[in-house]
């Protein structure tokens, strides 16, 4: 087994004031290998999300300790959180989330610009991304003239052209048809598996959740069972 | 003059005590703060000058040249006119000491002239002027010649001294369609009113007026009115009174006639009302013969009825006709309005017009004017 | 949205206001001071003496005559605080006022007053003014005029009698002791028979004419004006002041209306995909519509009615300011209480209510027309408006020719010059959204290679957003520009009358009557004038005597100049009003002669210099003949030559002292000038002129030119301190649009900054982002606002004031103005973009990301 590269203890997160409190996330622990790739299978609403945000530092926890790579983010101030996230994690949405004033190559382009690349090493990591994903001659377009699938390639580039250690995905084909899921979910399982990202992805999506190593079920905030993804016993 | 107007409306029917033109002033002046203080009074006999006393005496308080006559033109058709000029000081005047007057407008005194013309089956119209006595825009003057000039704007009343020194008066005044232009020359010698001229009001000596009058004189001159200008000529009056004091408090008004009888008498006779309504003690009447005589008609021997009252728009009633009676010579008097509505409805409110004179019989035995106030 | 609506209404409805106040109180002073006179007997600066009005009622019998002096009483606090007001002294004679004034009067005046206002010193001021010094009746004021103790009579209630408030009133004789006029009034007012109205008019005029006949033929030398026509004249030299507010606040109205319409479409935008979902679930088109026009209708009514109540209060602000100015250019108003109809109201209302809906119909359009998916998307709007760019270009392109084609046809009319202003800035701003896009376009690709994508994209979104963004930068470009344009203009004029204060203000000393020259003889001693001629070191001297007459054109201030030795003329004269024309053919022309010539001809034939202003406003050139009235009868002077002259708005023509001397049958001088023959001023000749001075009885003022030229410039500075306030209320406005933008800005983007956070970009990095953008719009409204803004400056100098004071003006471009306008706008930009900067840098990017 490989070392655990992020940890999760006992995190809880609710939402709301004292009155109408959500428990969103209850005493949940999680331990994921450097390099693993994992998939959190849940209903809507179930705090899938919410796991995501706080793995990548967007949110916080209320209690518990989240540590990625040896890095314990609840320690950390805001600032410091968001420089972690810009050096070493990668989001790709459900929605894209493109810049829609960015052409197809600047939105791949900010993350290394953030991470301060120089001009010429950015240039030459955003075109062979562009390559990778199929989008070259799409470069200059906006988002709004490409397809869900070009987007959401786009943006897997975004999350991945700075080769963050790891890689958060939300629902990454829950906007897109089957057909097109499908080699989203390839595209992206290949780009992780090549530069060895960790990575951690959200669906309600059997079968996208089957191309990941390990498999946790989610249900209100917990955790219900985990498996490899070859092992069916926990079908439900 | 709609300010003044309200002030003097105001205040004079405030002071229960009514309009004789001479109380005017004084209540006017009594309500303003002001006092005789400062100014001379009427306690005693005094000598008259003439024709300085024919002018201004600022040393008092109020003063009045006042002119009543009857006309008739050249038709024989009737009228009545009276003016008077009233000075009115506001305060004593003020010594200049360094004469730094700064304004020719400071003024103590202001004029306030009344005129009213009556006209017999027409009306009475009645005009009223204010001025300051400043830049000569109102005043009294005793010039070199010893001509005296009363005047306010352009109306004026200049007196010039005949071969005799007797004063041959010039009365113009008018406005909007009337106008009259009259020479008055005394027929009798002046006569002084009172005691010498000494005139006692009440209780108090001082409650007192300088009184003189020039009982007949012929009037020749124009008079016009509407669209005619009448050539005119008749009798006239002229009184001069001067003071600084109010009549006593308990005085509400008088009834005042100068009567001038075809025989060549006049009589002057006034009567002041107390406010119980009965006559008070210094009610007078004089008899003036063809010569100028005066003769004192103790008042006891005056009875007046009146016999007929005219009620006026206002709703005070005046007692307009009325019957004479002098039990010492048992000569009656029975007297009529030219016209009943001979009202000076001005600042001061007051009943002011010609009558006519008849005997028992009814015959005309003369004309005259009668002033009502306090009614 | 309230705020947005309320402030654009309560500008123009404050300004609205004041201006009319200010007109209202204008003309209900005048009716206080001249009540129901028809006619009026005026006299020069000296007056008229007051037997005139003896004369006129003791020999004419004109009764319905009232005498006047006038002049100015300060009065001063009956408190600690040393305030002191100063009001218009209206002496009057109560006996013969009634006729005149007894609407405004009697009403009010307690009775009793009359005849204790003829007590010197008595004084009746309104109620309110007697509040405001903190005296009762019955309690004494001091005066600054004079050592004589005020005491006040009476009060009358202001609210009864507005035109009140700014008036004193005394008795004649106060007044005279006040002003130290004794033996002369300001005018004589008469009424005669009304020929404007009723039955007989023939008559009346007849009547009238016959009056006016009978006071020349008796007492001959006075002139007799129509009262309403003075009036008018007075009203006329206003209207320009008044059309030139009106103007600045339309101005305000615009930008007004930009911020309006942000504010609603921030409004509708902000619920796009609530209206989305609407459509969704099967609302129609136009029930959408009608309901969002409904919406921006309820919220413009409440807007715009705090918008009312805002300007109430702007409005008392600005009525202070307005009156100040009308002080110093005409006469003396002071107005304190704000008036208004319901007329305002309803005009504040309709503005404030249709521009509210022109402004929601567009996002309500385009809300309603769009299928229910792309409501869902902001970019299908803006890929529309990018679309109408051009369109609107050209269209803006278009009026701002039109507007100069206006300006080129229209010969003198003011308001053709506003309309002409008004079509230019607007169609400037109809033009920027075109150029903003060029300059983003040009910006991108340096921009790229400087700051990568991070620096583009505040371009790329500022570009994106052009419906909000555009908006903005235009609202803030305008009042920028307008801001430079006046600034420009003032600033232009400042110079031009500091230069023409420096060129004419040619003596060394001044020495002139204390007293207010309107209702006195404020004469120098002619043994002084000798006196100082002889001193050593007085190299020369100008002597001057001012009066008023009437010509066949329009009533005027003379003034008579002498001089002795060295004294000079030094007169500016406008090239282009000063051709070598007509006077004396062949020679040159008076402006081109020398002084010495000058002052030859002046004296030797009977000319005249008349004042730009009124040569302006009567369109007169030189070789014109003027016909001015005189004490010996009508003469015909030439017009030699046109002078700048800054005092004042009326007219004002020079001749010699010679001709004034012959003409007016008057030897009295009413201010010497002085030059020294060292100009370094020799200590002792001054202070031998300060004791000949002191010697005298009359009380005289000496003033060196330096004290003049300030007491000048601190006047200028005043009369536009209105000006600048309204300059910085239409930044304010455009501020607080620029604000509503980019708060609909970053509501709008809400998800993209969510995004840029979950990417790893730091709070600080957010704002400095947001940072760059607002001052990318302020830096672009700022360059966009320098061109307009000299136009506009140029129009206003070389156009607007012509036709409007007819002062021409040198034109000068400060460039200190056009950097603090940049700087401004840029500063407008980023202090709006503080707020939502902060607000965003806040975000929680969670959350943002949830609610997508």
């Amino acid at each position: 087994m490989k070392e655990s590269f992020i940890l999760l203890d006992a995190v809880s997160k609710s939402y709301g004031g004292d009155a109408s409190k959500h428990v969103v996330l209850n005493d949940l622990s999680l331990n994921v290998c450097e390099g693993e790739q994992i998939a959190v299978l849940g209903q809507s609403g179930c705090g899938k999300s919410t796991l995501l945000n706080l793995i990548s530092g967007i949110d916080y926890a209320d209690g518990g300790q989240i540590t990625i790579n040896q890095t314990d983010l609840t320690n950390l101030s805001e600032q410091d959180r968001t420089l972690f996230r810009r050096k070493h994690i990668g989001f790709v949405f459900q929605s894209f989330n493109l810049i829609q004033t960015l052409t197809a190559r600047e939105n791949i382009q900010l993350p290394l610009q953030l991470n301060n690349h120089a001009t010429e090493e950015m240039d030459d990591l955003t075109h062979a991304m562009l390559e990778r994903v199929g989008l070259t001659k799409r470069a200059e377009a906006f988002p709004d003239q490409l397809s869900g699938g070009e987007q959401q390639r786009v943006a897997i580039a975004r999350a991945m052209v700075h080769s963050p250690a790891v890689v958060l995905a939300d629902e990454h084909t829950g906007n897109l048809d089957a057909k097109t899921g499908q080699s989203i979910v390839e595209l992206f399982a290949e780009l992780a598996n090549a530069r060895n990202q960790t990575v951690l992805l959200v669906t309600h999506s059997r079968s996208v959740a089957d191309t990941a190593d390990r498999v946790v079920y989610f249900k209100q905030g917990k955790l219900l069972a985990e498996s490899a993804t070859n092992d069916t016993s926990l079908a439900w | 003059m709609k300010m003044i107007l309200l002030i003097l409306a105001i205040l004079l029917s405030a002071v229960a005590c009514e309009p004789q033109p001479e109380n005017s002033g004084v209540s006017l002046h009594a309500e303003l703060g002001g006092t005789a203080e400062g100014f001379e009074r009427a306690c005693g006999k005094r000598e008259f000058n003439f024709p300085a006393d024919h002018s201004a005496h600022p040393e008092f308080r109020n003063e009045w040249w006042y002119i009543t006559g009857n006309l008739e033109n050249t038709d024989g058709k009737r009228f009545g006119f009276h003016i008077t000029f009233f000075r009115i000081a506001n305060h004593p005047p003020v010594e200049e000491v360094n004469n730094s007057q700064s304004s020719n407008w400071e003024s103590n005194e202001f004029y306030m002239v009344h005129l009213a013309v009556s006209e017999a089956d027409g009306e009475i119209k009645t005009y009223e002027r204010f001025s300051r006595a400043a830049v000569d825009l109102a005043g009294a003057e005793r010039q070199a010649d010893n001509t005296v000039r009363i005047w306010l704007d352009e109306w004026q009343l200049i007196a010039k001294p005949d071969q005799h020194q007797q004063p041959v008066w010039h009365l113009q005044a008018g406005e909007a369609d009337t106008h009259i232009d009259l020479q008055l020359s005394p027929t009798k010698p002046l006569v002084l009113q009172g005691e010498d001229g000494y005139s006692q009001k009440s209780e108090d000596p001082c409650n007192a007026s300088y009184y003189y009058s020039f009982t007949r004189m012929n009037v020749t001159g124009s008079l016009h009115t509407g669209n005619t200008t009448h050539q005119v000529n008749g009798s006239g009056w002229l009184d001069r009174e001067w003071s600084s004091s109010a009549l006593g408090a308990d005085q509400s008004g008088w009834d005042w006639f100068a009567l001038q009888l075809n025989d060549g008498r006049d009589i002057m006779l006034y009567q002041l009302r107390r406010n119980d309504g009965s006559r008070d003690d210094f009610s007078h009447a004089v008899e003036i013969d063809q010569n100028g005589n005066t003769n004192e008609i103790s008042i006891e021997n005056i009875n007046i009825k009146i016999t007929r009252w005219w009620q006026s728009d206002t709703g005070n009633r005046y007692p307009v006709a009325g019957v004479i009676h002098r039990t010492d010579t048992d000569e009656t008097l029975n007297f009529t309005p030219l016209i009943d509505n001979q009202l000076l409805d001005l600042t001061v409110r007051y009943w002011e017009g010609a009558i006519t004179l008849t005997d028992q019989e009814n015959n005309p035995v003369g004309r005259g004017y009668m002033e009502l106030t306090g009614y | 949205m309230l705020v947005g609506m309320a402030l654009g209404v309560a500008v123009v409805f404050a300004v609205d206001i004041a201006n009319d106040s200010a007109k209202r109180a204008f003309s209900l002073s005048l009716d206080t001071v001249t009540g129901r006179t028809t006619h009026q007997i005026v006299g020069g600066t000296e007056g008229i003496d007051e037997s005139l009005y003896t004369r006129l009622r003791t020999e004419l019998g004109i009764r319905s005559s009232a005498p006047v002096v006038e002049g100015r009483l300060t009065l001063q606090a009956n408190d600690e605080s040393g305030t002191t007001e100063t009001l218009q002294l209206l002496g009057v004679d109560i006996f013969a006022e009634p006729m005149f004034r007894d609407q405004s009067f009697s009403a009010s005046t307690s009775t009793r007053d009359s005849l204790g206002l003829l007590q010197k010193g008595s004084l009746i001021l309104a109620d309110t003014t007697a509040a405001r010094l903190g005296v009762n009746i019955g309690e004494s004021i001091n005066t600054s005029n004079s050592n004589l103790q005020l005491t006040l009579l009476n009060t009358v209630d202001a609210s009864r009698q507005a035109g009140f408030e700014t008036i004193a009133m005394v008795d004649i004789s106060t007044a005279q002791h006040l002003l130290n006029s004794p033996g002369k009034l300001s005018r004589i007012d008469l009424i005669l028979p009304d020929t404007d109205s009723g039955a007989g008019t023939a008559l009346k005029e007849n009547q009238t004419g016959e009056t006016i006949e009978r006071i020349q033929s008796a007492l001959p030398g006075v002139s007799i004006v129509d009262a309403e026509r003075r009036n008018e004249s007075l009203t006329q030299m206003t209207a320009a002041f008044h059309t030139n507010l009106l103007a600045m606040s339309l101005l305000a109205l615009l930008v007004g209306a930009f911020l309006i319409y942000n504010t609603v479409t921030l409004s509708v935008i902000q619920r796009r995909k609530t209206f989305g979902q609407l459509r969704t679930l099967g609302i129609q088109r136009h029930e959408l519509f009608r309901s969002i026009l409904l919406e921006t209708f309820l919220f413009a009514v409440a807007g715009t009615i705090a918008g009312v109540l805002l300007g109430y209060l702007l409005g008392e602000v600005l009525l202070t300011l307005v009156t100040r100015s009308i002080n110093d250019l005409f006469f003396t108003l002071d107005v304190r209480q704000v008036n208004f109809s319901s007329f305002n109201v309803a005009k504040a209302l309709f503005i404030g209510i249709i521009v509210s809906l022109l402004a929601a119909l567009a996002p309500a359009i385009e809300a309603s027309r769009s299928t229910p998916v792309t409501v869902l998307r902001r970019t299908s709007v803006e890929t529309r408006i990018t679309n109408l760019v051009p369109i609107i270009f050209v269209a803006g392109l278009a009026l701002v020719i039109a507007g100069g084609i206006i300006l080129w046809l229209s010969q003198t009319s003011l308001w053709a010059g506003f309309l002409a202003i008004f079509c230019i800035v607007l169609g400037y701003s109809m033009a920027i959204p075109r150029v903003m896009i060029g300059i983003t376009t040009i910006s991108e690709h340096r921009a790229i290679k400087s700051l990568g994508t991070m620096g583009n994209y505040p371009f790329r979104s500022m570009t994106a957003s052009l419906s909000r963004t555009a908006v903005a930068v235009a609202a803030l470009a305008i009042s920028v520009s307008a801001t430079a344009g006046v600034g420009i203009m003032i600033g232009s004029f400042r110079l031009s009358v500091e230069n023409w204060l420096g060129s004419s203000l040619q003596a060394d000393l001044y020495i002139s009557s204390t007293a207010d020259d309107q209702s006195n003889d404020g004469q120098v001693p002619a043994d002084l004038i000798d006196q100082i001629q002889s001193l050593p070191g007085v190299s020369g001297t100008r002597l001057a005597r001012f009066t008023e007459t009437d010509t066949n054109i329009a009533p005027v201030r003379v003034m008579a100049l002498g001089f002795t030795g060295s004294g000079s003329l030094a007169y500016q004269y406008p090239a282009k009003l000063n051709q070598p024309t007509a006077l004396s053919s062949g020679t040159t022309s008076f402006a081109a002669a020398t002084e010495a010539q000058q002052v030859k001809m002046l004296n030797t034939s009977d000319t005249v210099l008349i004042s730009e202003p009124f040569a302006n406003q009567n369109n007169l050139a030189v070789g014109d003949v003027l016909n001015i009235k005189t004490t010996e009868g009508v003469v015909p002077f030439k017009v030699a030559a046109i002078f700048t002259n800054y005092t004042t708005g009326k007219g004002l023509l020079v001749i010699s002292l010679s001709n004034y001397n012959k003409y007016w049958n008057d030897q009295q001088i009413d201010s010497i000038g002085v030059s020294f023959t060292d100009r370094t001023r020799s200590k002792a000749t001054q202070e031998n002129i300060r004791a000949l001075v002191q010697q005298q009885r009359t009380a005289l003022s000496i003033r060196s030119d330096a004290d003049i030229r300030d007491q000048s410039l601190e006047i200028f500075d005043q009369t536009f301190a209105i000006t600048h306030v309204l300059r910085l209320l239409t930044v304010g406005v455009a501020f607080i649009g620029i604000l509503s933008a980019l708060m609909a800005l970053s509501l709008e983007r809400r998800a993209e900054y969510a995004v840029l956070r979950a990417l790893g970009t730091t709070p600080a990095e957010l704002r400095k982002l947001l940072f760059y953008q607002t001052g990318l719009m302020g830096l672009i409204a700022g360059v966009l606002a320098l061109p307009l803004g000299i136009a506009m400056s140029k129009i206003l100098v070389s156009i607007i004031n012509v036709r409007s004071f007819g002062w021409s003006m040198e034109y000068l471009v400060p460039y200190r103005v056009l950097l603090e306008s940049m700087l401004l706008a840029i500063a407008a930009a980023l202090v709006a973009g503080l707020y939502p900067a902060i607000k965003l840098s806040r975000l929680s990017p969670a959350e943002a990301l949830r609610h997508q």
